[in-house]
């Protein structure tokens, strides 16, 4: 299903959040969102998810307009995992997971063996189902970002939106994570701040002070002068002898990019 | 292998079965209990007589006590701890405070204030009229409150705090009106008998009282019941449950309008009790866990149970005086409480 945002635009006490963004995300890509603090990453995510209300242009999901579908028609169609998703309640794991069934059953039905399959199967990928019993308040930050991303797959969505998925988490679990998201037969948007995790993406979009400043695949989107402007860094890309690919190295501007770092 | 999940028609079977068990014993213990002890044995041929049509001899005094005073006593008791007990837990849950409960965001100081300004101004009489004093009393309260919480940082998971200070703050406001109105207006009979239904007074309940306490703290009972999933999604707070598919504004505007107008009910019917809709919704998540679909069952018969228990226990702690029953909720409420605010400080991460 496709996902189309058409001179999409947010603004909050008179501030421009975003603005003029036309995007198409195609059926199955993997799209990643990077750029600055505060560029309008988050504030997209939830503009493409219908948590917020586009105060100018539009969301399409298919061919019809994001606001036309009921909450738990998009529930159904979209899922999305925020950042600093907390809670002071004592759910356990199987339970978090169990609310991505939520806009599948109605009001009093119950919990039936099909909806068990499809927690345990999500519990599976995610690869936390030996921590299903565990109460959250005992599960490190990784291990809640995966059972997260695993609630969000029990709701059976079609896109699924990730909100910088990596942060807080140590390297191992930052590439499982990256790795299970480019594997699952979903359309994955997600933003990211590492630009070299990003190169893994099918295409990527560049976002500066609220706005669209590039959509393309990695290479032609990571030019180093576009890093340079948007990013305000000097970068230098680096080819790894043993594989042969390139990746990014990055110092402040004016630094001596060699030699002198401590 | 067969297995009986609560929340699969064979479970919720047996659950319904056994808390209405628990409910039907504690309304007959009520009945037993007081100043002059009934036993049981008379309570049921009170019952079968009245209920059934039966005609087992009984004491016609007896008979009066049991079905005049204790048993409407006992069911107005159980939809009050029943109802404020789930009006807590949706506050609870909606504001994602565990201090949250309606004594302490001052709806029921609203309430009170609702319900001595009419009895005072005298509009209507009766019954009805103090209700709707009560609950517009109640509204304005939460409403209040919740004003105050946006201008202070918005709903937020950060934000919570404010939400509590700020009906703390609304609260010690409507207390301060309700005193200024019994000081102003009240004849000095009027205002013994107002401070002593602010305490919360099941002394002067009959079934009038019971035919619409127990009718709205059913129902208000089963549109929270309906909401129970919705309610599970708001643990991660109201953004992941629109994602999960809830309408956040309707869900949170029928929750917290039922939570109110038990509430209002509730006070205008027996006065301010307070920590019934704190304690017991913590008590219940200890015994089943955090999943609404049980939650709610099990806090509903907990504040049932709970409030008959402490009605029981106004009569007889003191032989031949009658305790105000918000007095007996804040003895046992105060110290859980405290545990409450140790407990979650303390035992977070």
């Amino acid at each position: 299903m496709i996902l189309c945002a058409q001179a999409l635009g947010w603004t909050t006490n008179r501030t421009p959040i975003v603005s003029d963004i036309d995007l198409r995300i195609e059926t199955g890509e993997v799209f990643c969102l990077v750029g600055p603090n505060g560029s309008g990453k988050s504030t997209l995510l939830l503009l493409l998810a219908g948590l917020r209300r586009a105060t100018s242009g539009s969301v399409r999901l298919g061919d019809q307009d994001l606001g036309t579908f009921t909450r738990r028609e998009i529930a159904r169609r979209i899922a999305i995992v925020v950042q600093q998703l907390e809670t002071s309640d004592r759910l356990t794991v199987r339970e978090t997971v169990e609310l991505g069934r939520t806009p599948w059953l109605g009001p009093i039905s119950p919990f039936g063996d099909n909806d068990e399959r499809i927690v345990e199967e999500a519990l599976a990928k995610t690869d936390i189902a030996h921590l299903a019993d565990r109460r959250w308040q005992t599960l490190s930050g990784g291990e809640r970002q995966r059972a997260h991303i695993a609630r969000a797959l029990a709701q059976q969505a079609e896109i699924l939106i990730l909100d910088e998925p990596t942060n807080h988490l140590d390297i191992h679990h930052q590439l499982s994570i990256l790795e299970l998201v480019r594997t699952l037969p979903v359309t994955v948007i997600m933003a990211l701040h590492d630009l070299n995790q990003a190169m893994g993406c099918d295409r990527i979009g560049v976002m500066h002070q609220g706005r669209l400043e590039a959509v393309g695949t990695p290479s032609e989107v990571l030019a180093e002068d576009r890093i340079a402007d948007v990013f305000k860094v000097a970068v230098r890309p680096v080819v790894d002898p043993s594989k042969g690919d390139s990746f990014l190295r990055f110092d402040l501007p004016g630094r001596s990019q060699a030699g002198n770092r401590p | 292998m067969i297995s009986i999940r609560p929340g699969r028609w064979p479970g919720r079977f047996a659950g319904v079965t056994s808390k209405l068990t628990i409910l039907a014993v504690a309304l007959i213990v009520g009945a037993a209990i007081g100043e002059t002890r009934i036993p049981f044995q008379t309570v049921l041929e009170v019952l079968a007589n009245k209920v059934f049509g039966q005609s087992f001899p009984v004491d016609a005094i007896d008979q009066g006590i049991v079905w005049n005073y204790r048993l409407s006593r006992a069911f107005v008791a159980a939809s009050c701890g029943a109802g404020l007990a789930v009006s807590g837990l949706v506050l609870q849950t909606l504001l994602r405070n565990a201090l949250a409960d309606p004594y302490i965001l001052g709806i029921s100081a609203g309430a009170s204030t609702g319900a001595v300004a009419v009895t005072i101004a005298g509009v209507g009489g009766g019954l009805i009229s103090l209700s709707v004093g009560a609950f517009a009393g109640a509204l304005v309260a939460f409403a209040l409150v919740i004003c105050l919480a946006r201008m202070a940082g918005g709903f937020s998971a950060a934000s919570t705090g404010q939400v509590i200070l700020a009906g703390v703050a609304g609260a010690q406001l409507f207390s301060a009106l309700t005193s200024l109105m019994i000081a102003r207006s009240a004849n000095a009979e009027q205002a013994r008998g107002i401070i002593f239904w602010l305490l919360g007074n099941l002394s002067g309940v009959r079934w009038p009282d019971v035919w619409l306490a127990t009718p709205v703290a059913l129902l208000v009972f089963l549109v929270i019941l309906l909401y129970a999933r919705a309610l599970d999604a708001f643990t991660f707070g109201s953004d992941a449950a629109a994602s999960l598919g809830i309408e956040v504004r309707k869900a949170q505007a029928v929750l917290i309008g039922a939570a109110a107008l038990v509430t209002a009910v509730m006070v205008s019917i027996v006065g301010a009790i307070g920590f019934v809709g704190l304690v017991v919704p913590h008590a219940a998540r200890f015994m089943v866990g955090p999943q609404h679909m049980r939650l709610i069952p099990v806090t509903a018969v907990s504040g049932a149970v709970f409030l008959i228990a402490a009605d029981i226990a106004s009569r007889i702690v003191i032989p031949g005086q009658v305790l105000p029953i918000g007095v007996v909720t804040a003895l046992v409420g105060a110290p859980a409480f405290a545990i409450v605010l140790v407990v979650k400080s303390g035992g977070q991460r």
